[in-house]
């Protein structure tokens, strides 16, 4: 019997833990660069708009991240059906995908939590009446917020132990992502100043994935051939 | 126009020079206000650096982007220019750039600059009183308001190729505001000449508005008897008023009014009332209801 050959799918199958390390290094670069450009004092001429704009941004992008990996495994088994890639030699059925998936997600919730830390220390005060005022006066400020709320059980129940003590619930509890990133989109669309359409990559970028989502459940199938059980 | 480095005050020297003013009342004394408490305040507080005022510009002629105006701005030829003042005066006129800077003296005064967007800056503008020179037009008795028409030139300012606005640019002010001794035609900063990228050559710092009031590269005063409607309220008049002063109880959706952050810190800090010219300009709105009329 022939070894398998050393494809991508036999390399994250067999380097998971190298892998995982990689993607950790990557999601925290950013987070690096902002940290390099404080320590150089290099953020610019507005420095608190830097850091919130940045934080902010990195935050939609890890929940973009977070939220292709289903989409990408679906289409990366059509496209290996379409093209009859045997088992091993096809890009593996993704799983790998899957399991990183729990950290793309937590990453979101860091960069949401270095954005709110970062609103709550250098733009509200620290005070409470700012906030509170800006809650009332300003309702992205009340959106960004509800977002960053539903974020928090999301986060707590990452654990394995919190999904085998949830169990069926766990899935139904994590459908809240969803609600997340519609508000997190008009959280970043009605901060934008008229003229400005820097949101626009994002609202098409997470509007492409949540309208893949209502396409394959308005279908009714949920779990294509061969896809493995989410865990 | 070509500006020889032996010709521009360093900065240096003009931290220096408004030391030794400072005892003597400061720049604002020269604005012909007798006010020394005013004047003191302002001293105290630090000036931005001709880089953080060059390099952070909201100008949409160029971009709505604010840190890269001035890279493109490089494009924009201010000289030659010309003003033209017409509508209900007795006088119109057509002035050369150079003649208004040979008719009426210019001064340096040290104004807050708050952008409705939640920044600050403290700048040391150059430049002469749009009195003055509405005055040498002699307004007649229908002139109550004053609108300020922008240049057009989208192959000189790429943002004007974009239509986000009517071009061009349209500000206005009341009969008044114009006339308030804080109003100033402005030419220059930190002494020298105005960079593109701040409103070459010729703009208006109205200190007590928001900075969108003070409209740049001026090339018409027309002065009329109704309120023009301004580039702001034609864009979104839900957000932008005609008279848009500094005033943190009147929120906008977007940015918080009660505070800002001064360039060059990093932690906001309250904003105050007609950015803090209450003493000088509040008696011009007496009995007018502020929240209606933002």
């Amino acid at each position: 019997m022939k070894p398998p050959r050393r494809n991508l799918a036999w390399l994250a199958k067999h380097h998971f833990g190298r892998l995982r390390w990689a993607s950790f290094a990557l999601c925290l670069s950013p987070a690096l660069w902002l940290l390099g450009e404080w320590w150089r004092q290099a953020l610019g001429v507005n420095p608190l708009n830097r850091l919130l704009h940045f934080t902010g941004t990195w935050s939609l992008v890890m929940l973009t991240i977070t939220l292709s990996v289903t989409p990408a495994r679906r289409l990366s088994i059509k496209v290996s059906q379409l093209v009859h890639a045997r088992y091993g030699k096809r890009l593996s059925d993704w799983n790998w995908l899957i399991r990183l998936r729990r950290q793309f997600g937590l990453f979101t919730f860091f960069y949401a939590c270095l954005h709110v830390a970062g609103y709550v220390a250098f733009d509200a005060g620290p005070s409470l009446t700012g906030i509170l005022d800006d809650v009332a006066e300003r309702p992205f400020i009340l959106i960004g917020f509800a977002a960053f709320v539903l974020l928090l059980p999301l986060a707590a129940t990452s654990t394995p132990s919190a999904m085998r003590a949830l169990g069926g619930l766990w899935r139904r509890l994590h459908l809240l992502t969803y609600l997340v990133a519609v508000l997190a989109l008009v959280h970043f669309w009605s901060q934008a100043k008229v003229g400005d359409q820097g949101y626009l990559p994002y609202v098409a970028g997470l509007g492409l994935l949540l309208g893949v989502r209502l396409c394959t459940w308005w279908r009714g199938d949920r779990s294509p051939d061969g896809e493995a059980k989410e865990r | 126009m070509l500006v020889r480095p032996s010709e521009i005050t360093p900065e240096r020297v003009w931290h220096d020079r408004r030391r030794l003013l400072g005892a003597a009342l400061g720049s604002l004394a020269g604005a012909g206000l007798h006010r020394p408490a005013a004047a003191a305040a302002i001293e105290a507080e630090p000036l931005n650096s001709l880089e953080q005022i060059g390099r952070y510009n909201n100008y949409y002629e160029f971009s709505t982007n604010k840190e890269v105006v001035w890279k493109l701005a490089e494009e924009f030829k201010p000289l030659p220019w010309t003003l033209s003042i017409e509508g209900e005066v007795e006088k119109p006129r057509t002035w050369a750039f150079e003649d208004l800077l040979k008719r009426f003296a210019q001064e340096d005064r040290v104004y807050r600059l708050r952008c409705v967007e939640g920044w600050s800056m403290v700048i040391p503008w150059r430049g002469f009183a749009l009195a003055a020179l509405l005055r040498e037009a002699q307004p007649t008795s229908r002139a109550k308001y004053v609108e300020f028409v922008s240049v057009v030139r989208p192959q000189e300012m790429i943002g004007q190729r974009r239509t986000t606005f009517q071009w061009p640019y349209t500000e206005g002010l009341r009969i008044d505001e114009a006339m308030h001794p804080l109003s100033l035609m402005v030419t220059g900063l930190y002494g020298q000449p105005l960079p593109s990228q701040n409103g070459a050559p010729l703009r208006l710092a109205v200190p007590w508005k928001y900075g969108f009031k003070s409209a740049k590269a001026i090339v018409r005063i027309r002065l009329v008897e109704t309120p023009p409607v301004t580039s702001w309220m034609r864009a979104a008049s839900s957000e932008y008023g005609f008279f848009a002063n500094v005033n943190p109880e009147v929120a906008h959706p977007r940015w918080s009014q009660r505070r800002e952050v001064r360039i060059g810190e990093v932690a906001k800090r309250a904003t105050l009332s007609f950015n803090g010219y209450a003493d000088q300009v509040a008696s011009l709105y007496a009995g007018m209801d502020l929240a209606r009329n933002f």
